[in-house]
């Protein structure tokens, strides 16, 4: 259907495994990183569509990994959903202050969660 | 000031002794004088009388013959007295026969040459009598004139024999003699003047020795009064100084001696009065200086202990956090993998497996809102918990809530409906926290309604005092004064209700009316109490009223602020 490219960053392997399962399912291509480094790398090799950014990252915070996408000029056009850790703690306000677009609560409905990336992506 | 007031008590005394004595000497010693010189001048006229007398006697032979030398005779007896300053001899018709003594020899002495007064002359024809004093002034020196007739008896005798005068002329037993001449005696008053002169020189000197003894006798006097007075005074004014320890000398027995003992033993009291004061004033101060240090290490204890608190709560509520966050990891892969399946993202669900999936995606849930309760709850306690401030309006935070659990709603068939007050203007509070707090609230409302029942959200501006009956809860606090008015959200249901005795703790954590109710309606036993805190952080109180059987009401109020009237 749609083949677009996501790059999600994320370091417990279970939560990668449902985000894949559920985007491979509705054939969208996965791009994973483990930690902030990582996704650096992944980026300065391939522009992905979207980015699915946990906020909570060892080494390089998902904040500071916004920040720096943002401060590049290839790559400050993408959209990114944070997925925050705290609901109640302010984490979404530093999100979208940090740069992001959105974001979803863990825990959040695989099903919600599908409807915001439609949103950006298209059908 | 003082010492002038004395100084004008020694002036009264001065002034009143002084003119006592002055008059005294003036009274006594003008008496004694006078006294005196009137015996003097009649001791001398006496004298005088006496001497002239004399000299009559004497002189008679001289006279009568006329000799010189027998007159010279009667002379020298009296021109040696001392005072004699002339004498003088007449015959019977006033002639001079002669003259002695040491003043004729001066000159201006004109009445010694002289015949003698035609007048005394015939006063003494008279009267035989010697008669005196007649002032005669020559130069600077002043007589005192003594004169007597010279009687002769024996010529008569003579007379009558040679020349036969009839005897019959004089009466029987009457003198026979008659005036052959005149003495005349001159005394010189230099003697009684000069002793009057002495006497009142000796009068004013013993005058002004009275004045000046008496003058420096009241002196010593007032003396002795006015310096233990003046002592006195200086002490007490060293007194008034702050110097207490005073003391002054006693020198007399009498009133004003007790007065000095008496204030001796005045301040000897006071002294031993203040240094028994200081004393207990030290013994204070070291009391207190004791009891501040304990004061001290205690409050320091406090301190250390309040910073130890504060440390395990903080490492409390990161513990919490991090717990949470921990186990909300699992959860999530939990929750996700589960709704993946329900979603059908690995392939049909066989209709045995579906109902365990939902079961564990239920329970997953639950667990969920527990651990969100109680990070939010150990967030509160621990002063991490902020709220973000905004004009927001009450209307739309209902709508958004009665939308968010319609859906709940229906599945029991509940009517949920809400009634907001027209005009209701927006409250300065943070939305996602009073979203919070009415989500609980219809929540509690939807699952404690029996099926059919109906839920009524309702809000209106209520002023500050104003109540409803039947509360439980005290009257809600009103920390402003300036933030009189309220708004005022109910949530009333038509459910099982709450027992009166348990109305009380509902908002204490982990109370639900029955434990039982746990089981059956769900729920963490932690959302009233969150609830509480979250309005009691927007300075608002919330409380309920309810009939067991016939349904609740929850209330709560926050204050109506502008962005301007303060935060919170």
């Amino acid at each position: 259907m749609s083949g677009k490219l996501i790059l999600h960053v994320e370091d417990n392997q279970y939560n990668r495994k449902i985000i894949r399962d559920l985007l491979s399912k509705h054939s969208y291509e996965i791009m994973e990183a483990h930690n902030g480094e990582v996704a650096l790398d992944a980026l300065a090799r391939r522009r992905p569509d979207l980015i699915l950014m946990d906020v909570q990252l060892p080494k390089l915070s998902g904040l500071e990994v916004t920040r720096r996408v943002r401060a590049d000029p290839s790559l400050a056009q993408i959209p990114i959903i944070a997925i925050t850790s705290f609901a109640l703690s302010g984490d979404d306000r530093l999100a979208l202050d940090a740069g992001c677009n959105a974001y979803v609560a863990k825990p959040f409905r695989p099903r919600d969660l599908l409807e915001m990336i439609r949103g950006f992506l298209g059908p | 000031m003082r010492i002038r007031r004395i100084t004008r008590f020694r002036t009264k005394v001065l002034l009143s002794i002084i003119p006592m004595i002055l008059a005294l000497c003036v009274l006594f010693g003008g008496m004694s004088l006078y006294q005196h010189n009137r015996l003097l001048h009649s001791e001398f006229v006496k004298r005088g009388k006496a001497l002239a007398s004399n000299l009559a006697a004497s002189s008679e032979l001289g006279v009568f013959s006329e000799d010189e030398r027998l007159l010279n005779a009667a002379l020298r007896g009296i021109t040696g007295e001392e005072d004699v300053a002339y004498v003088l001899i007449y015959n019977d018709i006033g002639k001079r026969l002669i003259g002695g003594g040491k003043a004729l020899v001066q000159p201006g002495l004109t009445s010694t040459t002289e015949t003698l007064s035609p007048e005394l002359r015939a006063q003494m024809l008279t009267d035989r009598q010697p008669t005196s004093t007649i002032m005669k002034e020559a130069g600077t020196e002043s007589f005192l004139e003594f004169y007597a007739p010279i009687l002769s008896t024996e010529v008569r005798l003579v007379e009558e024999q040679y020349f036969g005068m009839p005897q019959s002329t004089r009466g029987p037993g009457e003198n026979r003699s008659r005036v052959i001449g005149f003495a005349r005696v001159g005394l010189s008053m230099r003697n009684i003047d000069a002793h009057s002169a002495y006497l009142i020189k000796l009068w004013a000197i013993l005058s002004v020795v009275f004045l000046v003894g008496g003058a420096l006798a009241a002196y010593a006097l007032s003396r002795r009064i006015t310096q233990p007075i003046t002592r006195l005074t200086e002490s007490t004014a060293r007194m008034a100084e702050g110097q207490i320890d005073q003391e002054i000398p006693v020198d007399s027995q009498d009133e004003l001696g007790t007065l000095a003992t008496t204030y001796n033993e005045m301040a000897k009291a006071l002294t031993r009065t203040l240094d028994e004061r200081a004393r207990v004033a030290i013994e204070l101060r070291d009391l207190n200086r004791h009891l501040e240090d304990r004061i001290r290490e205690r409050t320091s204890e406090l301190v250390e202990t309040n910073r130890q608190l504060a440390r395990a709560s903080r490492h409390k509520s990161e513990f919490l956090a991090n717990m949470s966050h921990e186990l909300r990891t699992p959860l999530n892969a939990i929750l996700g993998f589960a709704e993946l399946i329900m979603d059908g993202v690995y392939g049909t669900v066989p209709d045995e497996l579906r109902e365990s999936i939902e079961d564990i995606h239920i329970n997953g849930r639950h667990l969920l809102r527990l651990i969100n309760d109680v990070l939010d709850l150990s967030k509160i306690e621990a002063g991490q918990m902020r709220l973000n401030l905004g004009e927001c309006s009450i209307q739309s935070l209902i709508d958004s809530t009665i939308s968010a659990t319609r859906s709940l709603a229906a599945e029991k068939r509940l009517e949920l409906a809400s009634r907001v007050e027209t005009g209701l203007p927006p409250a300065l509070s943070d939305s996602k926290r009073i979203t919070q707090v009415l989500m609980n609230l219809v929540g509690n409302a939807i699952k404690f309604t029996p099926r059919g029942g109906s839920i009524t959200v309702t809000a209106r501006r209520a002023a500050s005092g104003e109540r409803r009956a039947a509360s439980v809860e005290p009257e809600p606090p009103t920390p402003d004064p300036e933030a009189s008015d309220f708004i005022e959200i109910a949530v009333a249901d038509t459910g099982i209700g709450i027992p009166a005795e348990e109305l009380k703790s509902i908002f204490a954590e982990f109370r639900q009316v029955d434990s039982s109710i746990t089981r059956e309606y769900g729920g963490s036993g932690l959302g009233l109490s969150i609830a509480k805190r979250l309005v009691e952080m927007h300075e608002g109180s919330i409380w309920a009223e309810s009939q067991v059987g016939k349904g609740s009401i929850f209330y709560f109020r926050i204050p109506l602020r502008t962005q301007s009237g303060g935060s919170l």
